[in-house]
C-alpha cells in the first residue's frame, strides 16, 4: 500500500498541506538519515523529529527552499546522532546492552562500512550534504549547487576535497591486518 | 582482501548504506501515523488559555540600565579611592621623647617643643596635701618659652 493512500481516521487529521509536505519529502529525509547513520531506527527518529518540529511551527526561512531546509536538517541531525553514538561507546569492562534487532541487510559488522561512517562523522556538515546528494541521491553537481544555493565550482572542489579526506580517514581506520 | 582505497568512488557506492524502497515506505507509514496521532492528541488536549501578563520591554531594560549604572558608579568610586592617593601626604608623628614632628613628602620637620606645665614644688614652696589645686601655682619648666605656633 502506498503511503499516500493511507487513510486518516477522523481523529487522525493532519493539515493537508503538512501531509503533502511529508509525502513529498519523507523519502529524501529518510534516505539521507539512513546513509549517514547506517541505522534504520535512527533514520526513523530523524524523520520523525524533523517533521514533528515542523508541526510545531515552520521556521521563518522555510518557504524559500523547503527541500534544502529539510535536507540540511536531516544531515545535521544524523551527524549529531552519529557523533553522540561514538561518544557513548561503552567503556572497557562494561558490557554492551543488546541492540534492537535490525533486519537490515549488510549489517554494521562490515568493517569498511563502519570505517566509512566513522569517517563521515568527522567531516564538516556541508561536505556530508554534498557527498550524500552525490552518492546516495545521484544528483549532478549542478543540481546540488541549485539545491544548496551555491556554485557548481564550489560543489566540484568540495567533493574533490571530501573524497581525499575520506580516503585518508578510511585508510587510517582500516586495520593493517586486512591486507 | 584489502579494499582498494584508491577508488573511493567505488568504495562509497558499495559501502555507503542505502535504504531500500520498502524500508522507506514502511518508515514513512509509521512516522506519518505517529505524527497524526500526536497532532490529534495536541488538538484534543483540554487546554485552558494561558494568560500572560506581558512585561513591557522598557521596564526591565530600564531597571537593568539603572543597576548597571549604579554598579559602574560604585566601581569607579572604589577604583579611584584605591588608585589615587594625594601626593601631599601629611603625618604627625610623636617620638619617644614626646617631641612632635611632621612628615611632609618624606621630609621630617620638627615642631617646636610644647612646654610642659607642672605644679610648682620645692623646698621653698609649701606643699599642701589637700586642696593643692585650689591654692597651687603652675610654673614653666621647659627651656623653650611658650609661643604661638604659626
Amino acid at each position: 500500500m502506498s503511503i499516500a493512500a493511507v487513510p486518516s481516521s477522523a481523529g487522525e487529521a493532519l493539515a493537508n498541506e503538512f501531509e503533502a509536505l511529508f509525502l513529498e519529502h519523507h523519502e529524501l529525509v529518510y534516505r539521507t538519515a539512513y546513509s549517514v547513520t547506517g541505522n534504520r531506527a535512527d533514520a526513523e527518529d530523524v524523520l520523525q523529529t524533523i517533521f514533528l518540529r515542523l508541526l510545531r511551527g515552520l521556521p521563518p526561512d522555510f518557504d524559500r527552499n523547503p527541500k534544502g531546509y529539510l535536507y540540511r536538517a536531516a544531515v545535521n541531525l544524523s551527524l549529531n546522532i552519529l557523533r553522540s553514538r561514538k561518544r557513548q561507546a561503552p567503556a572497557d569492562g562494561l558490557e554492551r546492552l543488546p541492540a534492537p534487532v535490525d533486519t537490515t541487510p549488510a549489517p554494521a559488522d562490515d568493517p569498511l562500512r563502519r570505517a566509512l561512517l566513522d569517517a563521515i562523522g568527522q567531516l564538516k556538515p556541508r561536505a556530508v550534504e554534498i557527498l550524500i546528494l552525490h552518492y546516495e541521491h545521484d544528483y549532478s553537481d549542478a543540481q546540488i549547487a541549485r539545491m544548496l544555493g551555491t556554485s557548481r565550482g564550489t560543489i566540484a572542489v568540495t567533493l574533490y576535497r571530501t573524497r581525499a579526506r575520506l580516503k585518508k580517514l578510511v585508510s587510517r581506520a582500516i586495520p593493517e591486518t586486512q591486507s | 582482501m584489502k579494499p582498494d582505497l584508491n577508488d573511493i568512488d567505488a568504495l562509497l557506492e558499495q559501502h555507503l548504506p542505502s535504504a531500500s524502497a520498502q524500508q522507506v515506505e514502511n518508515a514513512g507509514l509509521r512516522v506519518l501515523r505517529r505524527l497524526r496521532m500526536r497532532d490529534q492528541a495536541a488538538a484534543t488536549e483540554p487546554g485552558e488559555p494561558i494568560e500572560f501578563e506581558p512585561v513591557p520591554v522598557a521596564t526591565w531594560r530600564r531597571t537593568a540600565v539603572t543597576w548597571i549604572a549604579a554598579a559602574a558608579v560604585v566601581a569607579i568610586g572604589v577604583g579611584t579611592a584605591i588608585m589615587w592617593r594625594p601626593a601631599n601626604r601629611v603625618g604627625v608623628v610623636a617620638t619617644v621623647d614626646t617631641s612632635l614632628s611632621r612628615q611632609v613628602d618624606g621630609r621630617t620637620r620638627r615642631f617646636p617643643r610644647v612646654p610642659t606645665w607642672k605644679p610648682a614644688t620645692g623646698p621653698h614652696h609649701r606643699r599642701r596635701r589637700r586642696g593643692s589645686h585650689a591654692g597651687g601655682r603652675l610654673e614653666c619648666r621647659n627651656a623653650v618659652p611658650l609661643r604661638a605656633l604659626g
